[in-house]
């Protein structure tokens, strides 16, 4: 037993589970357990309450329309991986996936408790950023959709207000000529990374974002004209890598050599990698 | 995959031996409760009653303890027992062996529960007995500890500067030249050598110089420290712990308790993995304290994280080494300096470490110095090789520059210089007959070292050496009524030692292996027994259990000739029976060991075989390891594309875990190389207490480990085992660090080289052009 | 706080206990329920040695709170054998010396068997990257990953 005392409750209903966290000085949601696991069992977070909100069908469900696919919160990075879900498009969200972690921890971790989480370094952050995906947010007054640029606001922090969950991830299906790519570079498979870029080139929606990921804080949504890029522009095999370091690291305040290098070498492998995929 | 080759000096018979059990890969007799989960751990035991035991630990790097009040504590309901520096007493300074390395009572007692000072962060000062761990952890935050925070230094080098903070505030160093007259961090100064450097120099056509600074890394085992300590109320105890050595355990226990030895009964859990960590006490004390207060059981468990904080790490170190060679390739002279970190006590193994530097070369004129040097970090504990892994990294990689500046392959080079039997080591004995050159025409002679690299990619080659140690072993082996045996032995298993223990004394008995039934008794069931380290298991406790089975099988002859009536001197002992040497009562006559088993009551009593012995004779294990890895130039991680470890083991028992201990300290070679290191904040707290950011290897970071065994027998021991379980790591971090100076052009003298260190100096590199 | 009351499935056999809500699975399995064949090596997810299989998937024992296995089945490496008979994998592992202090080897052969259970046919690559959550200190990895193949390659025949 290393955890602290808490009480513990499945909600079975988003209502309910809103209804619980306003009810609690200090409540917490559990969903796949996978970050607040160590941080309960390294006593580095001390909550009154857990609401279990892994039992809600809604927060499980995917909904996909002609133009949008919409993933609950509590659907399991796994899920994603095995492709049991609706594919947006070249397989992006699989590929993304599978990425993460180790696959115990892709069992059971979710894209909504990764998103709430807001690390710089996780894989669902920069990629949604890329997508330039809504967040579906469920609270006493009801549902807002916030824009991703919008929900994220700094390292580990997001607009989410207390009583209030994830309820979804809602994501634009991809067009027919879409290019998209994803990398990472980390010392360790596994482990999170030192640098991730996430790149959606999809001319048929006119839209061009190319993302930048694992920074001291918000994903970097690169300047499109700085490097020649644009939704009417062919998307390069190659960067120049000229423009590109000076435009990292202008995004860096304190200049850190390794960090600059592996955001300069993850931007070419995520152009080589949405060139892999043909559309 | 394991090739062996074999060489045998003129003096030893010839002809080969053919074995029942010995050299062949029997599944091991303990395995199946490895697989099904039935085999018990430290932390696997429950007892009836039991409380829990949790300790509390310093949150600063260096302070004055002014006060500690438990009243608060005491008061909470389920507490039933807290310990503090009251209740150890002072212990006066003494040395005593733990495993290779020697420790010191006043020290040890400090250690285990700080008494005047905390000297790191995670420095145990007081422990709570609970009836439940969330009763114990609230004990824990109501114990108030008043501290005078004191300057902390983590740093070696820092460490020795005359205005540095003093750890240990009357600490003057011992072998100093002059004599130390005032204190210093400096706990020791060592020298080993011979001849005149100086002169040897001289005669050098070729000197290289390097300066070289290593991190502390933890020897890693998954398992944690686990205890289950029971204390009656007459003060006779049984403690149940994770350990390499249960008898060294005891005595420390005994000692730092106040009680008598064999009022302690200590049993040795299995043990998930020690690498020389598991030699010291750190919970054991502590949890046989609280038992003793509160007449209940107490279990002791580490967290990962205190595992980190408060257990022993391997030295960091500052080292510097010169090498001086004629243009023909001879080395003329060597010296290294070598600064280790002890962390907060003294006793880093420095000395084994000046030891074995330039071991695998014939020197005329070589020095190596050793510093002993205090910092605010956990006490180090052995670690594969104490010592070794990182002096002959340094000299390892000088050698390949040097050989490189005079353009001689790195084997060819090493073939050249190398110590061969009557050998003067450096540290003063003659080489017995040792297999280095062995090691090294087998490594040239391999495909790996054939075959071509891709542009880009670099191969780097080490040598290395380990002593390897003897000591005390006792066994017993117990004989059924059915011919059946209990091999009773007293060096706990860390590897698959029950597998060759078992199979050295079912071979010397004739019998079937599975009529063997090796086990590890506890501290009662046999005489001293040192610990499990040294490499020394197979060696030593085997020797022993060779002698133990021979002892047996000359009472059974003895059985036998008195059922036939005849001499004694008549009797054999073949294939597990005994027969008559002329034939009289028949030639077909003979008398099995079931036989002489079943009638052991009418012939004399009970049979058992009995052995006990320091054993003497240890043979040194020298290993070529050859390493190919590529670097990517874009975020400096190295890969390592292949490898292959060749040593020397004398007589390999068991392959497959004469393989497994080259594997396995290839790969902690390779974590040590490229990624292990401890990350300290301005406060002087460790920052990466997790396997998240404690980056050791994992599947996907190694590929295959290719392995030579080559067998040079030693004469000390009945089937010529050399022990194989330290040498390993020795190699790899030159090795590595060779072959990435290959690869990229560039010579590392730091580790580990992660990658934010190898871009540092691929763009340093680049920019100086 | 009241205790939580938790129906499951271990190992094929109907299992019902109390905890308290902060218990980890790992932690009721092995303090309450005596099966300590899955260990803790860290708390915090990445050593692998708490590897069980929960509906059928790979986890950590020690970051799923033992509330949330309620009705759930479970398999631990106490279920993996067969009787006496030993699990394919269990015999691979003995037979090619994939194991020294032994303390991973559960771990491993869970997620060693939920990689087949998947994939009975992967490359020593794949093999690799799926067993990176599992730590171990003493083998180099070689043995284990030969085994694992081995056993692909005797359950295909």
């Amino acid at each position: 037993m290393k955890p602290v005392d808490f009480d513990y409750e499945q909600a079975k209903s988003v209502d309910e589970a809103i209804t619980l966290l306003t009810q609690s000085a200090d409540a917490l949601i559990l969903a796949g357990g996978q970050t607040l696991g160590p941080m309960l069992n390294l006593r580095l977070v001390q909550p009154e309450l857990l609401v279990d909100i892994t039992r809600i069908d809604e927060l499980v469900r995917v909904e996909a329309s002609t133009t949008h696919v919409t993933i609950g919160a509590c659907v399991s990075h796994a899920a994603v991986e095995d492709r049991r879900i609706a594919d947006l498009g070249h397989d992006f969200l699989a590929r993304v996936a599978g990425g993460i972690g180790y696959r115990a921890v892709r069992n059971r971790g979710t894209l909504g408790g990764s998103v709430a989480n807001a690390d710089p370094a996780a894989d669902w952050v920069s990629c949604f950023a890329a997508l330039d995906a809504e967040i579906l947010v469920s609270g006493q007054s009801g549902q807002r959709i916030v824009k991703i640029d919008d929900f994220l606001v700094g390292a580990m922090e997001t607009t989410i207000g207390t009583g209030e969950l994830i309820n979804g991830i809602r994501m634009p299906r991809l067009g027919a000529s879409v290019r998209c790519g994803y990398a990472k570079i980390s010392r360790k498979p596994g482990e999170f990374a030192d640098a991730i870029a996430a790149i959606v080139h999809d001319p048929d929606r006119g839209c061009c974002r190319v993302v930048v990921g694992a920074t001291d804080g918000l994903p970097l949504l690169l300047d499109n004209d700085a490097l020649g890029l644009g939704p009417a522009v062919a998307l390069p095999a190659v960067l120049d890598p000229g423009p590109v370091r000076d435009h990292l690291a202008w995004h860096m305040p304190v200049p850190d050599l390794y960090r600059l290098n592996v955001q300069c070498a993850v931007l070419q492998r995520a152009l080589a990698d949405a060139h892999a995929f043909p559309s | 995959m394991a090739i062996v080759t074999k060489r045998v000096s003129d003096e030893r018979e010839a002809e080969e031996q053919n074995f029942n059990w010995v050299g062949t890969r029997a599944v091991r007799p303990d395995g199946v409760d490895k697989v099904t989960g039935r085999a018990k751990f430290g932390a696997d035991l429950h007892l009836p009653n039991m409380l829990v035991g949790k300790m509390l630990r310093s949150p600063h790097a260096h302070a004055r303890i002014l006060s500690i009040d438990i009243s608060s504590a005491e008061k909470l309901p389920g507490v039933k027992a807290i310990v503090t520096r009251e209740d150890f007493s002072d212990l006066a300074s003494e040395f005593v062996p733990a495993g290779e390395m020697m420790v010191n009572y006043r020290d040890i007692t400090r250690n285990v529960m700080a008494r005047e000072k905390v000297l790191y962060e995670g420095h145990a000062l007081a422990a709570v007995a609970a009836v439940n761990a969330i009763v114990a952890r609230e004990a824990l935050a109501l114990i108030q500890v008043d501290y005078e925070v004191l300057p902390h230094v983590l740093d070696v080098v820092e460490a020795m500067k005359p205005e540095a903070v003093l750890i240990q505030e009357d600490l003057l160093t011992d072998g100093a030249d002059p004599p130390a007259d005032k204190p210093s961090n400096i706990a020791k100064r060592v020298e080993f050598g011979h001849g005149d450097i100086e002169t040897g120099f001289a005669k050098a056509d070729v000197i290289v110089e390097r300066e070289f600074n290593t991190r502390p890394v933890h020897q890693g085992y998954i398992e944690p420290h686990a205890c289950v300590a029971s204390v009656s109320e007459d003060g006779q105890a049984e403690l149940w712990c994770s350990t390499q050595g249960h008898y060294v355990v005891r005595g420390h226990c005994a000692r730092i308790l106040g009680m008598d030895v064999a009022k302690l009964r200590v049993t040795a859990s299995e043990i998930g993995g020690g690498f020389g960590g598991k030699t010291v006490v750190y919970l054991e004390p502590v949890a046989l304290a609280l038992s003793r207060k509160a007449c209940q059981p107490v279990k002791m468990v580490m967290t990962r994280e205190e595992v980190f904080k408060a257990s022993g790490p391997a030295s960091g170190a500052n080292m510097r080494v010169k090498i001086g060679a004629t243009r023909d390739g001879r080395i003329t002279a060597g010296e290294a300096i070598l600064h280790y970190q002890a962390g907060a006590f003294q006793g880093s193994p420095v000395p084994p470490g000046a030891q074995c530097a330039f071991a695998p070369y014939d020197l005329e004129h070589v020095r190596a110095v050793g510093f002993d040097v205090l910092v605010n970090r956990p006490k180090v504990a052995a670690y594969r090789a104490p010592g070794a892994p990182i002096s002959e990294y340094a000299v390892e990689s000088v050698v390949d520059e040097v050989a490189k500046k005079l353009n001689i392959d790195p084997i060819e080079f090493r073939l050249k210089n190398a110590s061969r039997e009557g050998t003067k080591a450096s540290h003063g004995p003659k080489f017995g007959p040792i297999g280095l050159v062995e090691t090294l025409e087998a490594a040239q002679a391999h495909d790996h070292y054939q075959s071509p690299l891709q542009p880009g990619q670099g191969r780097g080659v080490a040598s290395g050496y380990w002593f390897n140690i003897g000591g005390q072993s006792s066994v017993t082996l117990n004989t059924s009524e059915d011919g059946t045996v209990a091999l009773v032995v007293g060096t706990p298993d860390i590897g698959g030692s029950r597998a060759s223990l078992g199979m050295m004394v079912a071979e010397e008995l004739g019998v079937e292996l599975d009529k063997v039934r090796p086990m590890i008794g506890d501290t009662s069931s046999l005489g001293y027994n040192f610990l499990t380290g040294g490499s020394r298991t197979t060696f030593a406790t085997g020797k022993v259990a060779v002698d133990a089975a021979r002892d047996l099988v000359s009472q059974l002859r003895e059985r036998a000739a008195k059922i036939w009536d005849v001499p004694v001197g008549d009797i054999l002992w073949h294939n597990g029976e005994a027969l008559q040497k002329n034939g009289r009562g028949g030639p077909t006559e003979t008398l099995s060991f079931r036989d002489l088993a079943e009638s052991m009551g009418k012939t004399g009593g009970p049979l058992v075989g009995q052995a006990s012995e320091n054993v003497q004779g240890a043979a040194p294990s020298f290993g070529t390891h050859v390493v190919d890895v590529d670097v990517d130039r874009e975020t400096g991680r190295v890969e390592i594309l292949r490898y292959t470890v060749v040593q020397d083991a004398g007589k390999a028992i068991h392959p497959s875990y004469v393989e497994g201990q080259y594997q396995g300290g290839a790969v902690q070679g390779i974590g040590w190389a490229l990624n292990e290191e401890y990350i300290y904040d301005s406060e002087g707290r460790l920052e990466n207490a997790g396997f998240l950011d404690y980056r050791m290897p994992v599947c996907s970071d190694v590929p295959m480990i290719d392995t030579v065994i080559v067998e040079v027998p030693n004469p000390a021991h009945p089937y010529g085992v050399k022990g194989v379980g330290e040498t390993p790591i020795v190699p790899p971090l030159a090795a590595i660090s060779n072959a990435v100076a290959n690869a990229l052009g560039i010579r590392f003298s730091e580790l580990p080289m992660s990658p934010p260190r190898v871009l540092a100096a691929i763009a340093a590199a680049s920019s100086s052009k | 706080m009241s205790k939580v009351h938790v129906s499951t499935i271990i190992n094929d056999d109907t299992v019902e206990f109390l905890c308290e809500s902060e218990q980890t699975l790992l932690d009721v399995l092995r303090d309450d329920l005596r099966l300590t064949g899955s260990k803790e090596g860290c708390a915090s997810g990445d050593c692998g040695a708490c590897s069980v299989i929960m509906d059928g998937r790979l986890v950590c024992a020690c970051l799923l709170l033992a509330a949330e296995a309620e009705g759930s089945t479970i398999e631990t490496i106490e279920g993996m054998a067969n009787g006496s008979d030993l699990h394919p994998l269990q015999q691979q592992f003995l037979d090619h010396a994939a194991l020294q202090c032994g303390v991973c080897t559960p771990g491993f052969l869970i997620a060693a068997k939920a990689l087949l259970d998947r994939n009975p046919d992967p490359t020593e690559t794949e093999v690799r990257y799926w067993l990176a959550g599992n730590l171990c200190r003493c083998t180099g990895y070689d043995k284990i990953v030969r085994a694992v193949l081995d056993t692909a390659a005797e359950t295909r025949n």
